[in-house]
């Protein structure tokens, strides 16, 4: 753990000293921001509620997520560090799980930044706390999933462009295959809606904390994670 | 035996075999845990996966053990890596699988919007023995609706998906765009949308939902009308009064029984108007009868019917007026009931600027199954109701349960507008409300086999009137009395959820400010805070 540790404030070191963590927490409120101001301009009474950029917000994570995850490992493994920290005294997960870590850090400080938003929430409107934090739990297993996605795609190449298109195409596969429900019905149905990031983040949205929406993203970061170290693994063997 | 594996004996006293027994163990005892004991399926499911699991890897491994003399390290690597990979995707879905089932949800809403009722899930739990399914028709494209009907909608569909996840598989729905398929919502007879059509296939039965800011209550109502399950009926006794008992629009009619009468209609029942004076009889299926604000008195044959009918086991609730008329404060004395002379002044708690309007709030509720819901009441013109004699005095009373009084210092005034107390004025509290279980008329010894005749009397009509129904909680105390009295529990009430538009109040400049940190401010901060840093580095 203690390696873990270190791997994580490596990473989050590194990504606190470059542009990088700053440029994705800036495109992230200014987004977010553009979002939460819009909503509150557009009635008279707008409804004291995170929604209109929590919601959105996911879109934008599914952006950055990749940017953020796609030189974790690839970068390495093209400048040729990789070699270097394999034959380092951590193990294959330490170091999987240091990289996450260290990204989730920035992403969480991201998010973080629009606590603003709900303390203006707060001080002009009344605004329902349930929903609030259930959105901010949300939004962060939904970036977890997401930068899981973007680890996994950045161990399988050298090329850190190739690791986030494909990101890209799995994220947008699980974020629209619950479309494709409609199109089947019966249990497909059921496991295509399952399997969508987006069915899953509704009801945090709605102030509703379901066990299975948790499970659901913890699932992926765990699996995606595994599949990572293995990755590494067989890349050692070979 | 081939050469390499080894007979069961050899595993015994091993780590392998002791994992194997508890494999098989535990997927024998999930299984049937959850094949047997449905309240426990999800833990039975769950030590079923474990055992299962277990079992797989020493499968897995078992059989790469030949392999292993075989191939090359990096095959073998290659292949581990592809069963571990497997094996940790199966646990996934085995543990999600086992989550989807145990069903732990928190409706972290202040209101606990989406928390359905007990009796809901009552319903859709245990007697929800045929498929239903219900079609949504609502439009798409959010230009084309007001934001009025795209929240109603959206909360028609919220609690959709609450019935299907709740319903065990027995409650599906899909979600139509009518103008995209308007062949679908003509087949279903649908012409105004949003919409919900409930249908059993099996019984062929079919109810339509429109519109509605009760979802809940009035899915509930659909899918126990299409399981073919009884409502119960009201009745409003008509000719004795002289308040209008249809006008459903008009939200400031004064001695107007309309949103009532709504109000009945979606908590379940089937209300029908009764006319004794016309023809002496009360159906057979009455679950209860209702009397607003007679001013009229009863006649010979009507006021019998009435009689018998409460005493064999009948339930009524009056809504009375000051200045009653004598045959029905005989007819509710007759069940312990005293409908007292005057007006009920209040000068502790009325509605402000108005003494003869005694205001209720917690402290003044007496019955915690009626009131539970209600907050604050009030009663414009209030008859004083007391106990014709002490409860003790009346042996045939099962039960009586004032449902709020007066404060202390009220009194009965012969005169609306006199707020000062005179030494002749009788003082309170008065019950603003009562219901009485009784076995028998008090007046006169029965037998202890009689049935129990349930009356609920209100000295007030006006509070339920299309004026006042919907201020404070005059609705929930009127349907919460209703309910009780009706003894429901086939058919049930469930309140709507306050729906609270939680708004932002800001002035111009506010706005500006807002504006000012969600377009600049923070950008603008982080912007330099990088800078700074990149800075500094460089």
């Amino acid at each position: 753990m203690r390696r873990v540790l270190a791997i994580t404030y490596r990473e989050t070191q590194a990504n606190f000293v470059s542009p990088i963590a700053y440029v994705i927490a800036l495109v992230f409120v200014s987004l977010t921001g553009y979002f939460f101001v819009d909503a509150m301009s557009a009635s008279a009474f707008p409804e004291a509620t995170v929604e209109p950029y929590v919601g959105r917000a996911t879109f934008i994570l599914a952006l950055l997520g990749p940017l953020l995850t796609m030189r974790l490992l690839a970068e390495e493994r093209k400048l040729g560090t990789l070699e270097l920290l394999m034959t380092s005294p951590v193990r294959d997960w330490e170091v999987v799980i240091g990289k996450f870590a260290g990204a989730f850090v920035v992403v969480i400080s991201a998010i973080a930044l629009t606590s603003v938003y709900v303390g203006l929430l707060f001080l002009y409107g009344n605004p329902d706390p349930g929903p609030i934090f259930t959105a901010y739990i949300g939004l962060a297993l939904f970036a977890g999933a997401a930068l899981a996605v973007g680890l996994f795609t950045s161990s399988l190449t050298s090329n850190q462009i190739i690791a986030a298109v494909l990101s890209y195409g799995i994220l947008a596969l699980l974020s629209v295959i619950h479309l494709a429900a409609d199109h089947v019905g019966g249990a497909p149905a059921t496991l295509l809606r399952e399997l969508s990031m987006v069915v899953h983040f509704e009801d945090f949205l709605r102030g509703v904390l379901d066990l299975r929406h948790v499970a659901y993203y913890i699932s992926v970061v765990v699996v995606l994670l595994y599949f990572t170290t293995r990755t590494l693994e067989l890349g050692r063997w070979r | 035996m081939p050469p390499g594996i080894r007979g069961p004996l050899a595993y015994v006293g091993t780590l392998r075999g002791a994992l194997v027994t508890v494999g098989i163990f535990a997927s024998a005892v999930g299984l049937a845990t959850a094949a047997v004991l449905p309240e426990l399926r999800s833990l039975g499911l769950g030590i079923f996966a474990s055992g299962a699991a277990a079992l797989t890897f020493l499968a897995m491994a078992t059989l790469m053990r030949p392999y292993h003399r075989v191939a090359r390290r990096t095959q073998r690597y290659e292949l581990a890596s592809l069963v571990s990979v497997l094996a940790l995707t199966g646990i996934v879905a085995l543990f999600n699988y086992v989550i989807v089932q145990s069903d732990v949800v928190a409706d972290l809403t202040a209101s606990e919007q989406y928390t359905l009722a007990p009796q809901t899930l009552d319903t859709l739990t245990e007697r929800l023995d045929a498929p239903v399914e219900a079609t949504a028709f609502i439009v798409d494209d959010s230009n084309a609706v007001t934001p009025l009907e795209a929240l109603i909608a959206e909360r028609m569909v919220d609690y959709l998906r609450e019935f299907e996840r709740r319903s065990g598989g027995r409650f599906s729905y899909q979600v139509i765009d009518p103008e995209r398929f308007p062949d679908i919502a003509y087949s279903k007879e649908v012409t105004q949308w949003p919409s919900v059509v409930f249908e059993n296939a099996n019984a062929g039965t079919r109810q339509k939902v429109v519109a509605t800011s009760n979802p809940e209550q009035e899915f509930l109502t659909a899918l126990l009308v299409v399981l073919g399950l009884s409502q119960k009926s009201i009745y409003v006794l008509d000719g004795y009064s002289s308040w209008d008992l249809t006008d459903q629009n008009d939200p400031d009619a004064p001695q107007t029984l309309g949103f009532a009468l709504r109000g009945l209609e979606g908590d379940s029942y089937n209300v029908g108007v009764l006319n004794l004076i016309e023809d002496p009889r009360i159906p057979d299926d009455a679950s209860l009868i209702i009397a607003a604000a007679p001013d009229h008195e009863l006649g010979i044959e009507d006021g019998t019917a009435l009689n018998a009918y409460l005493e064999g086991g009948g339930r009524l609730l009056a809504l009375l007026q000051p200045d009653l008329p004598g045959s029905w404060r005989a007819l509710i004395a007759r069940w312990g009931i005293d409908a007292l002379e005057g007006y009920v002044i209040d000068p502790d708690s009325h509605v402000a600027g108005s003494e003869w309007v005694p205001l209720v709030g917690n402290e003044g509720y007496a019955s915690t199954e009626v009131t539970s819901e209600a907050s604050t009441t009030f009663f414009p013109s209030l008859a004083p109701l007391w106990v014709v004699r002490a409860p003790e005095d009346m042996p045939t009373l099962v039960d009586l349960k004032p449902i709020a009084l007066t404060s202390e210092n009220s009194f009965a005034s012969d005169r609306i507008e006199r707020v000062r107390r005179l030494s002749t004025d009788l003082g309170g509290p008065f019950m603003v409300g009562v219901i009485a279980r009784v076995r028998g008329p008090v007046d006169r010894p029965v037998p202890a086999s009689a049935p129990v005749t349930t009356v609920g009397v209100f000295g007030d009509a006006d509070f339920v009137s299309n004026r006042y129904f919907y201020a404070f909680s005059n609705s929930d105390l009127f349907l919460n009395t209703v309910n009780h009295i009706a003894g429901d529990d086939a058919l049930v009430s469930i309140r709507p959820k306050p729906t609270v538009f939680r708004e932002m109040a800001m002035t111009p400049r506010e706005l500006e400010i807002v504006r000012y940190i969600g377009w600049f401010l923070l950008p603008l901060l982080v912007a330099l805070f990088g800078s700074a840093v990149w800075w500094v580095r460089r």
